[in-house]
């Protein structure tokens, strides 16, 4: 009776284990694949913005056919101040329209920018102005393409990305004034801003925002009562006067959906889903 | 405009992320799959019941557990008396009271996951038991007695009990409030003990809602007592066999059923359209109608597939007792419900209430120095969250699966006995689908 029950039962451990590996198979084709011919997004959920590549991915595979989308980067001082960054792309479209979709047509996305290791801006054409304050000496500006979620393309497992150095003369050389959304000092992630306004109980500029872990996010509450905004899991507090606009930034390192509230009037104003 | 929907559930400081569209579609395949070929291979005689009664333990186990028993009775004491201080005096803010987070994380989905794993502890840890059992001595009265008839023997009296509670969880528009938790917990703890002067303390057993469900998950558990009062051990399912229903004992299980899938349908942009800026009880109302709807739902399709596996296999008996075959088969679902949704509230919201117990009723004490503990929201990654939420519906339904199948193949004869079994099936490939799909929008 024992033995026959265990026939049963292994029985059907190995017919799930046959399916699960038949359909494990595609993945495994695509992250063995080091030929030029296939293309693949590497990362996996918890690895948005992979700077340094690698570790355990589950790549979405393309077709094997699909043209691998090429990148070249030129960086050219500019007359007046900071660099002018030209990309030039093969078989890649710019589809800024589709940023943080969960879906990506194979050659589609935008670019990120970094420079020495840290993410700039998210580049959703070919031209970009480098207008930040940079140290004099060698800064190392990097490239590269992602889908439309931020995964990076890559080809079979080398990111598909473009790297060159510029050299920054003495201070005396950069005359412009900082451009407007650039944050000040160092080379911030993207900066987010979320407006939301809060009259008579209704809300508007509410509901539920993507944001990219790792991301700076700004929230600007504007409540025509005095209360405080609180978003619960960072702990975040800030105190709104009537008919004032309060400010929140923070750095969106704790993954989830977290919701913003008017705490006194408990009324929910938003939720950052953190991915 | 839409509000967010997350803090409409009392106690929580951060909800799941949706789960990845891959993980639901091979996750929802495998449990179809293997349902059918479960059904295929699985054995043809019942199993479970024989191995049901399980095998003795060591004299030291007993010993053991008697003795752990005693230090848990009075710990459940004195939680539950501090949580009551809280609630009626304790400041009222979910953040710094020790009450909304001890009653619904710890006690409601901590005390689901401890029966499913040790047993039903609850049953003499009970602090409810353990003041009526008080009574009963002093008036010189065996606290096992239960002289309850008619209606208060049923599991009506629970189902009600565990319905007003999700009322208040679910449906109430700010269930985090010291004032409802605080009038919910006496009025609760009041009419238990009525009832257990009335009848007995051994009636607590019957008529209190959470202990009801716990003894039920119990049956999954690979340790309980026999009728002699004896500790023995099982293998983890075949407790389920020897579930005995009694009447409201379904309304229980679909109850719990129904509450946990309105309270993930709760989450979704859709129930959130349907609320748009609802406040107070224009929100609490609509609530109250999704809620019903929802158990309503859960409750028909189950009647729908008891009813026509009964035509299947020819069985002439009462639609009640048709349906209350299929219990047991329902009590891995409800707790692969309970798992999936908070698992991660239990994990992150536990570890507020250590800090809580140092400041219970939010005065700024610092009773045993955990009061400034923060969360640590990475102790578990959203991978990992959302493995465990499909591990749990996956592998509580292939024990529903299997349940059914032992059930049907010891009640019916062995021709009809595998035919019969499709609509359940169906229904349990629902319950699963329908399990994944809520957690897509989380």
């Amino acid at each position: 009776m024992r033995t026959h029950l265990i026939r049963r039962a292994g029985t059907l451990a190995l017919a799930s284990a046959l399916v699960l590996t038949a359909c494990g198979d595609d993945d495994d084709q695509a992250l063995d694949a080091t030929s030029t011919t296939s293309t693949t997004l590497a990362g996996d959920m918890d690895d948005m913005d992979a700077a340094d590549g690698g570790g355990h991915s589950h790549a979405v595979p393309f077709e094997a056919t699909d043209p691998v989308p090429t990148v070249q980067l030129e960086v050219v001082e500019d007359a007046k101040s900071g660099f002018n960054v030209h990309v030039e792309t093969t078989d890649f479209t710019f589809a800024p329209e589709k940023v943080n979709d969960t879906e990506t047509e194979s050659g589609e996305g935008h670019a990120h920018i970094y420079v020495d290791g840290e993410k700039v801006a998210r580049l959703y054409g070919p031209w970009f102005h480098l207008g930040m304050d940079l140290e004099p000496g060698e800064h190392e500006v990097r490239v590269e393409l992602n889908a439309n979620d931020h995964r990076p393309y890559a080809s079979g497992d080398a990111p598909i990305e473009a790297t060159t150095t510029i050299v920054v003369g003495d201070a005396g050389s950069q005359t412009d004034a900082p451009d407007e959304s650039m944050p000040d000092d160092s080379p911030t992630a993207d900066a987010m801003v979320l407006e939301v306004d809060v009259t008579g109980g209704e809300v508007t500029g509410g509901g539920r925002h993507p944001v990219d872990l790792g991301e700076t996010v700004t929230i600007r509450v504007t409540s025509d009562v005095a209360d405080h905004i609180h978003l619960h899991g960072y702990d975040v507090l800030a105190d709104v006067g009537a008919g004032d606009t309060a400010e929140l930034t923070f750095d969106a390192t704790i993954p989830g959906v977290f919701e913003l509230e008017l705490e006194d009037s408990r009324i929910p104003l938003l939720d950052l889903e953190i991915s | 405009m839409i509000g967010p929907v997350l803090l409409a559930h009392g106690v929580g400081n951060r909800a799941d992320l949706p789960l990845p569209v891959w993980l639901f579609a091979y996750s929802a395949a495998f449990a179809l799959l293997i349902s059918f070929v479960a059904l295929r291979i699985l054995w043809p005689r019942p199993r479970l019941a024989a191995s049901s009664l399980g095998s003795p333990t060591p004299g030291w186990v007993e010993a053991g557990v008697t003795a752990v028993r005693a230090v848990a009775q009075v710990l459940a004491l004195a939680l539950f008396g501090l949580t009551l201080a809280a609630a009626w005096f304790g400041v009222d803010s979910v953040a710094t009271n020790l009450a909304p987070t001890a009653f619904y994380v710890v006690f409601w989905v901590g005390l689901q996951l401890l029966s499913a794993v040790a047993g039903d502890v609850w049953r003499r840890v009970n602090p409810l038991y353990t003041i009526a059992a008080g009574f009963d001595r002093l008036a010189g009265r065996d606290p096992e007695t239960d002289t309850s008839r008619g209606i208060w023997a049923t599991h009506w009296p629970a189902a009600v009990g565990l319905l007003v509670f999700l009322w208040l969880e679910l449906a109430y528009f700010d269930p985090g409030s010291t004032t409802p938790v605080g009038l919910f917990l006496g009025i609760y703890t009041a009419m238990m003990l009525a009832g257990a002067l009335r009848f007995g303390a051994g009636w607590i057993r019957t008529g209190d809602g959470f202990a009801v469900l716990f003894t039920l998950l119990a049956a999954l558990a690979p340790i309980h007592r026999d009728e002699t009062g004896k500790l023995r051990l099982r293998w983890p399912l075949t407790g389920l066999a020897a579930v005995e229903p009694r009447p409201g004992t379904l309304a229980v299980i679909l109850i719990l059923l129904g509450g946990t899938t309105f309270d993930g349908f709760s989450r979704t942009q859709l129930w959130a359209e349907q609320v748009g800026s609802r406040r107070d009880w224009d929100l609490a109302l609509v609530n109250t109608v999704g809620l019903l709807l929802v158990i309503g739902t859960v409750s028909v399709l189950f009647l729908i597939a008891s009813r026509l596996v009964a035509i299947l296999a020819d069985d002439d008996d009462g639609t009640l007792q048709q349906a209350w075959r299929w219990v047991p088969s329902l009590i891995p679902i409800v707790l692969a419900y309970s798992i999936a949704h908070y698992f991660s509230l239990l994990v992150f919201e536990g570890q507020a209430f250590v800090a809580l117990l140092s400041d219970p009723l939010g005065e700024g004490w610092d009773l045993f120095g955990t009061a400034s503990n923060v969360i640590d929201f990475t102790v578990i990654s959203p991978n990992q969250i959302a493995y465990v939420q499909v591990g749990a519906i996956v592998i509580g339904h292939v024990f529903g699966v299997v349940t059914a199948h032992d059930r049907a193949v010891e009640v019916y004869p062995e021709k009809v006995a595998v035919r019969s079994q499709y609509p359940l099936l169906g229904v349990m490939v629902a319950y699963t689908v329908g399990g994944l799909l809520l957690l897509l929008n989380a």
